[in-house]
């Protein structure tokens, strides 16, 4: 600046600056109508959609987590649901397995009653099967000696017991 | 065993028509042994009932066989049976006859079972007890059936007078047998 200060007036110097500032102001001018605005536009046009894209984000962080709440709950639902489901499950097959106990003990009972019914009849039966036996080996055998033992006079005794016995009777 | 109905409704028929009492033990003796016949004679079963055979020749067998020997009567009725389809009763028929004319006479027919053959005396004796007892005059026809072991049977119709050993065996089974266990 002192070098062209020593070469130029005070008046060019001025004269200078104003030209400057003439052209500074042309070119502020020229610039602000037609870089500036477009430029501020674009600028505005940028922010907006920053804060568009800013609101939309936040929106959908909100829903997000909108719907993450309503998907805790619903998973809360569901597991409330399962847990007692599976309550009633367990209830259930509580219960069934106990109606299964039951039915096998009636069933072990009925079985044990006709399986010790049964038991008393054969241990019946096989009594009366060898008294059966023995009452008829002891008849034969009787009747073996009886016949052995009878002889004519026998006969005679024993037909007359029954013309006694028949005459009897009739008293 | 008694007879049927059918047998004794034409015993009854023919008793009703036999005229006095000769004959009618003529009748008796001559029914019972043409129900005799007839029974142990297949020859004459099969003749009678083959469906080949007319009814004039099923007639002309009987007069051929009976004709002129028995009362004719009898031989009238041996006709009504062949007419009538009931020859096969012959046998039930004769039974039923005895009973008729036992009935009529006031006797009655009893069977009598021993193991061994009846002295004559106990035979005596057991008719005039089997009189009591019965209430008629008893004609015993006696057979012998080791079976019975001892003692005797009497049969007369639905009557028994047991006492055969093996009743009395039988009776003292049943006695075993039924005692509580």
């Amino acid at each position: 600046m002192e070098v062209l200060t020593q070469g130029l007036q005070r008046g060019d110097i001025i004269a200078l600056l104003l030209t400057n500032i003439v052209a500074f102001l042309i070119f502020f001018v020229v610039l602000r109508k037609y870089a500036w605005g477009p430029l501020l536009a674009m600028l505005d046009a940028r922010r907006d959609k920053i804060r568009s894209d800013f609101d939309a984000a936040e929106k959908e962080l909100k829903d997000a987590e909108a719907l993450r709440a309503s998907f805790d709950a619903k998973i809360a639902e569901i597991k409330s649901m399962e847990r007692e489901r599976m309550q009633e499950a367990v209830k259930r097959g509580e219960s069934i397995a106990g109606e299964l106990e039951a039915n096998a003990r009636d069933k072990a009972g009925q079985f044990l009653e006709r399986a010790e019914g049964e038991l008393e009849r054969e241990v019946r039966t096989a009594r009366l099967q060898l008294r059966e036996k023995t009452v008829d080996m002891a008849i034969a055998a009787a009747e073996k000696i009886i016949q052995e033992e009878l002889d004519d006079q026998k006969h005679r005794k024993l037909v007359e017991d029954f013309i006694t016995r028949l005459g009897e009777s009739r008293a | 065993m008694r007879s049927d109905a059918t047998a004794r409704r034409y015993a009854e028929a023919l008793l009703a028509n036999i005229p006095d009492p000769p004959t009618l033990d003529s009748v008796q003796g001559e029914l019972a042994a043409i129900a005799a016949l007839y029974v142990e004679s297949g020859d004459l079963r099969n003749y009678l009932f083959d469906p080949s055979v007319t009814a004039e020749h099923r007639r002309q067998l009987l007069e051929t066989v009976f004709g002129g020997k028995i009362q004719p009567v009898l031989m009238h009725f041996l006709d009504l049976l062949l007419h009538k389809h009931r020859f096969k009763h012959l046998a039930n028929i004769a039974q039923a006859f005895d009973e008729l004319v036992e009935e009529r006479r006031g006797q009655a027919r009893v069977e009598v079972l021993t193991a061994v053959a009846l002295a004559e005396d106990q035979a005596d004796r057991l008719k005039r007890t089997l009189d009591g007892v019965v209430g008629k005059d008893c004609i015993l026809q006696t057979s012998i059936d080791p079976s019975i072991i001892g003692g005797a049977v009497a049969v007369r119709g639905d009557m028994v007078f047991d006492g055969s050993v093996r009743t009395q065996l039988a009776e003292l089974r049943k006695q075993l047998m039924d005692a509580p266990l």
